[in-house]
């Protein structure tokens, strides 16, 4: 076990780190800058202050940042060339926008927003609270919808409850969130006027988003849940369970339960990954100041170390959520060794 | 004696295969087969774009009519691109049209006409006159109830506005007092072309630009007027053919990124499962390290930074995070079916590896495959959308019901029908697409069929 997660560990390690270079070439390898947009005095001082004008690999030696006028860019003082490919000299490695923004995070800090006078943690850290609360909302929606309903479907198996939530389901799963959502506001904070269309106050204004967000996995998590009852009511165990005169209640919540939710736990890495991801979109929509719309805004804008700040933080916390998952998954179902 | 025996034997031949019991389940589950009707016949339309635009909707993709707009479902326009000319008889008839008799037809005198025309478009039953049950029917571009006064003046001031009547004191224009409105009554109540666009027409026919329209000019024809079926954008677009072209670009997005994540990850999976030891596991390790990962994060980097919204780096990117449960399922398949004796047979004569994995393995794998890739399309469909909606995929002119949702909640208020129709088309088409999945899962698969 403690080997297992150890190995884990490890290799979250270097996960997270293919991700860092991954996004950081991809950042610095876009045609514009965030520079660009300062006027003229101020792009020199802000290509200076965020280091744009070093090399971004060691090895792979481009200048990313076309030449601004009267401004003193770096230069490269050895190396060999092998046609696109220029490699720099051992003593110029620790210049590179690479080990600078590695160092910087191993200083354990995300670096300075290039846009703004704000660090990175202080521009993320006003939205977590909005973003996590919003997530592990809809999280709950999801659960405490999709497992009931799946567990009912699959105990009244092609009976009309079973066709009833199947179907109501499938729509779930259809229907996308930036779809419901606007068609939720049409109705409850428009037409009805039971809650505030855009903006977050209070917890009541969170509860359209929450719902918005959790329904496709509410729908998604029985459908889970149902096919898992399926396959474990007719398990030998659960016979057995019944033959020796367990209660029905017993023999569905203790023993057929734990079985049938295996797919769900395996689901919730990839569910909770595609929450964060649709956050972005219900805070676009209900005009909620959180991290995934501070993201696109970002992002948009080319504020690199706040987009880069906000993908480790996410595959972070999703990496070790999966470890968690896996554990889990281990303990629910002894068949799976840690291997 | 000898005669039937080979008849025998061809009898004895026609086992049914794998397809078609297969097919013969899938006929009988209706979900499945509706969903696929509905598939099918979302295919047909977008492919139809250009058919639907000339003969159906007659306006096309960018066609502007801004003068009121949006417009609600059923509101009227008149097409600039496909255009069919009213008769220059009857009703529109040069002298009926030249009120004045000067021979010469102005702009106020048209739009008199289009104004009649209208009207007796709205008046179903034809006595010259309105009353409340056919103004309530008639889809027009007209006031909303809080705007409305019992001031018939006021009230024709705030006609611009766009939602549709449901007061009657519409009526307050009625001067008779007998619940019916004659034509004059009525009087510019009815809008059908407005001002702007009369003046684009007469623009366009007035050939020696004098302002007026001499009968020689007139014979070229005014268009008939359109139905907006769907109503229309913010930009005065017909929103129906929109929605028929955004088929055309989701569809494809959806299919194509299928295919390309299919092409990835069949080959990955056959690789893994073939090859097996080492290779498998280290291949396998990197599909379960990423199936946790925030790819849609990645995605919006990659089109936000790069800024090129070509379609091509959309079915790639789309395509490259898709294909992970493919290469799972794959090598489920292929670990076991190549210790089956045919591998070993064509192994014993020589065939290749990869031959084996891709004439031998891979065709034995395809139902589950064909499963699975159904039920990523509507994936793939959904993600696309989701991109558009952020403003991060397809780009003018093109457009897809992503993109058509996010004009839509931008007008949520004022125009609902512009995030209902393109929601509506986008829940109807994966609805029917999961059906169809689910119901070819329960088809090819009895085994994984939970019942």
């Amino acid at each position: 076990m403690t080997r297992f997660i150890l190995r884990r560990l490890v290799s979250s390690f270097f996960v997270i780190l293919i991700i860092i270079t991954a996004s950081l070439w991809i950042t610095r390898q876009a045609p514009s800058n965030p520079c660009l947009k300062e006027r003229e005095s101020n792009t020199c001082a802000c290509v200076k202050e965020n280091k744009l004008d070093y090399p971004v690999f060691p090895i792979y030696a481009s200048v990313p940042i076309e030449t601004v006028k009267q401004c003193e860019m770096w230069q490269r003082e050895s190396g060999v060339e092998l046609g696109p490919v220029k490699i720099l000299g051992p003593s110029q490695w620790g210049q590179t926008q690479y080990v600078n923004y590695v160092g910087t995070l191993a200083r354990g800090s995300l670096g300075q927003s290039m846009k703004t006078d704000l660090s990175v943690w202080e521009t993320l850290s006003a939205g977590l609270p909005y973003t996590f609360h919003l997530g592990l909302q809809a999280l709950f929606i999801a659960l405490l919808l999709g497992i009931p309903s799946g567990l009912i479907a699959g105990l009244k198996q092609n009976q009309i409850q079973d066709y009833s939530l199947m179907t109501v389901a499938m729509l779930g799963v259809s229907i996308p969130n930036f779809v419901l959502g606007p068609v939720l506001i049409m109705i409850f904070s428009l037409k009805l006027g039971w809650f505030s269309a855009v903006g977050w106050d209070s917890w009541w204004d969170s509860v359209l988003p929450s719902i918005t967000l959790g329904l496709f996995y509410a729908a998604y998590i029985a459908r889970l849940t149902r096919g898992g009852m399926l396959e474990v009511v007719r398990q030998d165990y659960i016979r057995t369970a019944r033959a020796k005169g367990l209660s029905e209640q017993v023999v569905v919540l203790r023993h057929a339960l734990k079985g049938a939710l295996l797919p769900v736990v395996s689901y919730m890495g990839p569910a909770i990954a595609a929450m964060l991801t649709g956050s972005v979109v219900v805070e676009e929509i209900f005009g909620l100041p959180g991290v995934g719309k501070e993201f696109v805004r970002s992002a948009l804008n080319r504020d690199y170390n706040v987009v880069l700040g906000t993908v480790i933080m996410y595959s972070s916390i999703l990496v070790f959520l999966n470890m968690a998952v896996d554990v889990i998954y281990t303990w629910l179902d002894p068949r799976v060794s840690y291997d | 004696m000898s005669e039937t025996k080979p008849e025998q034997a061809t009898q004895l031949e026609q086992g049914t295969s794998l397809w078609r019991d297969a097919l013969r389940r899938l006929r009988k589950n209706y979900a499945a087969m509706i969903g696929g009707s509905i598939v099918l016949l979302m295919g047909f339309v977008a492919m139809g774009y250009e058919v639907l635009s000339a003969n159906v909707t007659h306006f096309t993709l960018e066609e502007q009519h801004p003068f009121v707009a949006p417009k609600p479902p059923g509101a009227r326009s008149v097409p600039s691109h496909h255009i069919s000319a009213l008769p220059t008889s009857g009703e529109w008839a040069f002298e009926k049209l030249d009120e004045d008799g000067d021979k010469l037809v102005t702009e106020d005198e048209v739009q008199q006409a289009y104004w009649r025309y209208e009207f007796s478009l709205i008046d179903t039953n034809a006595d010259g006159q309105l009353s409340y049950t056919e103004y309530e029917d008639a889809p027009l571009s007209l006031p909303p109830p809080t705007e409305f006064t019992t001031d018939c003046m006021k009230w024709s001031m705030a006609r611009r506005s766009i939602a549709p009547i449901e007061h009657p004191a519409i009526f307050a224009c009625d001067a008779g007092d007998d619940e019916l409105m004659s034509f004059e009554e009525a009087g510019k109540v009815v809008e059908l072309v407005t001002q702007g666009e009369v003046r684009a027409m007469m623009a366009r026919l007035d050939t020696n630009e004098d302002g007026e329209l001499t009968p020689g000019e007139y014979t070229a024809g005014f268009p008939a007027p359109r139905m907006n079926i769907l109503g229309t954008d913010q930009l005065g677009r017909d929103l129906l053919t929109r929605l028929i072209y955004g088929a055309r670009i989701s569809l494809s997005v959806g299919l194509i990124a299928t295919l390309v994540s299919f092409l990835i990850g069949v080959t990955w999976g056959a690789t893994a499962g073939f090859v097996g030891g080492k290779v498998d596991n280290i291949m396998m390790r990197i599909v379960d390290i990423m199936y946790g990962l925030p790819f849609m994060f990645l995605v919006i980097l990659l089109i936000s930074v790069f800024q090129t919204r070509s379609l091509f780096l959309l079915f790639m990117a789309l395509g490259a995070i898709q294909w992970l449960t493919m290469a799972r399922i794959v090598r489920g398949q292929v670990i076991s079916l190549k210790k089956k004796e045919f591998v070993e047979a064509a192994r014993c004569i020589g065939t290749p590896s990869a031959s084996i994995i891709f004439r031998h393995l891979i065709p034995n794998a395809l139902g589950p495959i064909i499963v699975y890739s159904t039920l990523t399309v509507p994936a793939v469909m959904l993600e696309e959308a989701f991109l558009s909606f952020l403003g991060l995929g397809v780009q003018a002119p093109l457009t897809s019901w992503g993109a058509l949702a996010s004009e839509g909640r931008q007008n949520m208020e004022a125009a609902p029908w512009m995030i209902i129709a393109p929601g509506l088309a986008l829940a109807l088409t994966l609805l029917s697409m999961n059906f169809l999945g689910d119901g070819l899962r329960d088809a090819l698969d009895p085994q994984l069929r939970k019942d």
